[in-house]
């Protein structure tokens, strides 16, 4: 049996479903149609009413969402892009992520962002929002790269009682595919040491893992060991866990989808600057797309995300330096 | 809210929500009753038109007639009503509240008055024309007179209403005012109910 990272999110929702009554699922076309990308196919026929089609509204759905879950229910709502997310901004920063502070009362939900980059998607179906969103108190955000963390990760995320962004990476759907569904899992919070290295730490998360493996691959054939670490959720994000790896290699490298300007990159940076500055034999580097939207040419586009050769080269430098 | 009541089955709710001509501007508005109206959610939106928004005046609000003209396009039934006049408001509240427990879908009541004060404290309202400010009526004073008119309540059992709401209001703040102000060396800063998820920064 072989099962993909898309169904395996279609899968940890069909088991929220089952086991809990107060999870229903909300986005656009995710009804009889099984959503743009399919994540929620037959599900609507298996849980009659559970499973709600939304008018393109994203700031109501989120609103809607936000009210059902102050009531005890948990929502999952599909975003059917992550781009468009900003349109329900108001809802997800300024209420859920602040409701728990403001009143005490939970708000238990999980909205599904299909995140990044593939080929010709262009500006706005391939943004990593992963920074934007970890930046508010109150929201937990994750970053599956694996087929085990999608379903384990997002059978979690229902059972928090705290709104959580799930920021699922379309390049992964149909392509990444693992041999079963993992019976336990590392918790949220936990990072995951994906190769194990003294040379240089890579630290990476979401699709981004599979091209620094690929690269740490590469650099293994010039004799040059690289441990990478995948930090799985990005907010709460491991710290120790990375700490733990510079002070075994003593250099550091952060590869991330999303722009460059501050984000996920930058704060990993800054907290091993901080916390482990007397375990780097070198600068710390990072290494993000390009500060331009995305472009929808493939040729392009396969310049302006980090890759396989690109992460090669920063760690070449890095391992010079 | 209701979407929550609708999955465990309680039937006979009513939601009850209001808002001002303002905030009918929106785009979270227009979603928002769209959505009710897809739903046809047991909804009362209530709009009260003041005529000002802060100080910005209807006719740079909205370029439509009348704001309950709206109510057809979101999928709601529409009421007009004199926001200044207590017992049509009661009126029409009663069969909006009904039609919408009783199946009826979503109302949206429009009532109409002019904001008499500021917007807040801070505000002296000096935008409003004096013209327009003198057609201005108070609705509390206005409904006590139609109260004691039609019998519903005497000059004396008002009075006693407005006592008791003011001894209300009054014991309200004196509680707050004798509780402990927050103290930032006591606090929690836990904005997650997960606790364990909480990463120290706060």
């Amino acid at each position: 049996m072989s099962i993909t990272y898309l169904e395996a999110i279609r899968e940890a929702q069909r088991r929220a479903l089952r086991e809990n009554e107060d999870v229903f699922l909300y986005g656009q076309d995710i009804g009889d149609f099984g959503g743009a990308f399919k994540a929620t196919k037959n599900l609507a026929k298996e849980f009659p009413g559970r499973v709600m089609d939304a008018p393109i509204s994203e700031d109501a759905m989120l609103g809607m969402a936000v009210g059902a879950a102050i009531e005890g229910m948990r929502p999952i709502v599909e975003m059917q892009f992550a781009d468009f997310s900003s349109i329900a901004f108001n809802q997800i920063v300024n209420q859920a992520a602040t409701h728990f502070w403001r009143t005490g009362v939970p708000c238990p939900l999980v909205v599904r962002l299909p995140s990044g980059g593939t080929s010709g998607s262009g500006p706005f179906h391939s943004q990593s929002l992963e920074s934007i969103y970890a930046h508010f108190p109150g929201l937990i955000v994750l970053t599956p790269a694996t087929v085990g963390d999608a379903y384990s990760m997002l059978l979690e995320a229902v059972h928090l009682s705290d709104p959580v962004i799930f920021c699922e990476h379309k390049f992964l759907y149909y392509h990444l595919k693992a041999d079963a569904l993992p019976e336990e899992n590392l918790p949220i919070g936990k990072a995951r040491i994906a190769r194990n290295g003294k040379h240089a730490t890579v630290v990476t998360y979401s699709a981004m893992l599979h091209e620094c493996l690929r690269a740490a691959e590469e650099l293994a054939l010039d004799g040059y060991e690289v441990e990478v670490v995948d930090l799985r959720s990005v907010k709460p994000l491991d710290t120790d866990t990375v700490l733990a790896s510079v002070a075994r290699t003593g250099r550091l490298l952060v590869v991330g989808e999303s722009f460059p300007w501050g984000g996920v990159s930058a704060e990993v940076i800054s907290r091993i600057s901080t916390d482990g500055f007397h375990l780097l034999d070198a600068a710390p580097m990072r290494l993000n797309s390009k500060d331009t939207p995305i472009p929808y040419h493939p040729n392009l586009w396969g310049t302006h995300r980090p890759t396989a050769p690109t992460i090669v080269t920063a760690l070449r430098e890095l391992l010079r330096a | 809210m209701l979407i929550a009541r609708r999955f465990r089955g309680q039937t006979g709710v009513v939601g009850a929500s209001s808002i001002g001509d303002g905030g009918t501007s929106t785009g979270a508005f227009h979603e928002a009753m769209n959505l009710a109206g897809v739903e046809r959610l047991p909804l009362v939106v209530a709009v009260a038109n003041n005529q000002f928004a802060y100080s910005t005046p209807t006719a740079h609000q909205f370029a439509c007639k009348d704001l309950v003209d709206r109510a057809v396009g979101y999928g709601f039934t529409g009421h007009s009503v004199d926001g200044e006049d207590l017992e049509a408001c009661l009126n029409v509240f009663k069969k909006a509240v009904e039609d919408a427990r009783n199946g009826g879908g979503p109302q949206m009541v429009v009532g109409s008055m002019l904001r008499l004060c500021g917007h807040g404290e801070h505000d002296d309202a000096s935008y409003v024309p004096a013209a327009v400010k003198a057609c201005g009526k108070d609705c509390l004073a206005l409904a006590r007179v139609q109260m004691v008119e039609r019998g519903l309540a005497s000059p004396q059992e008002l009075e006693e209403m407005e006592a008791e709401t003011y001894e209300a209001v009054q014991s309200a703040v004196m509680q707050v005012q004798k509780e402990p102000t927050p103290d930032p060396a006591r606090e929690t800063w836990q904005p997650l109910a997960s606790a364990w998820l909480m990463e120290g920064m706060a």
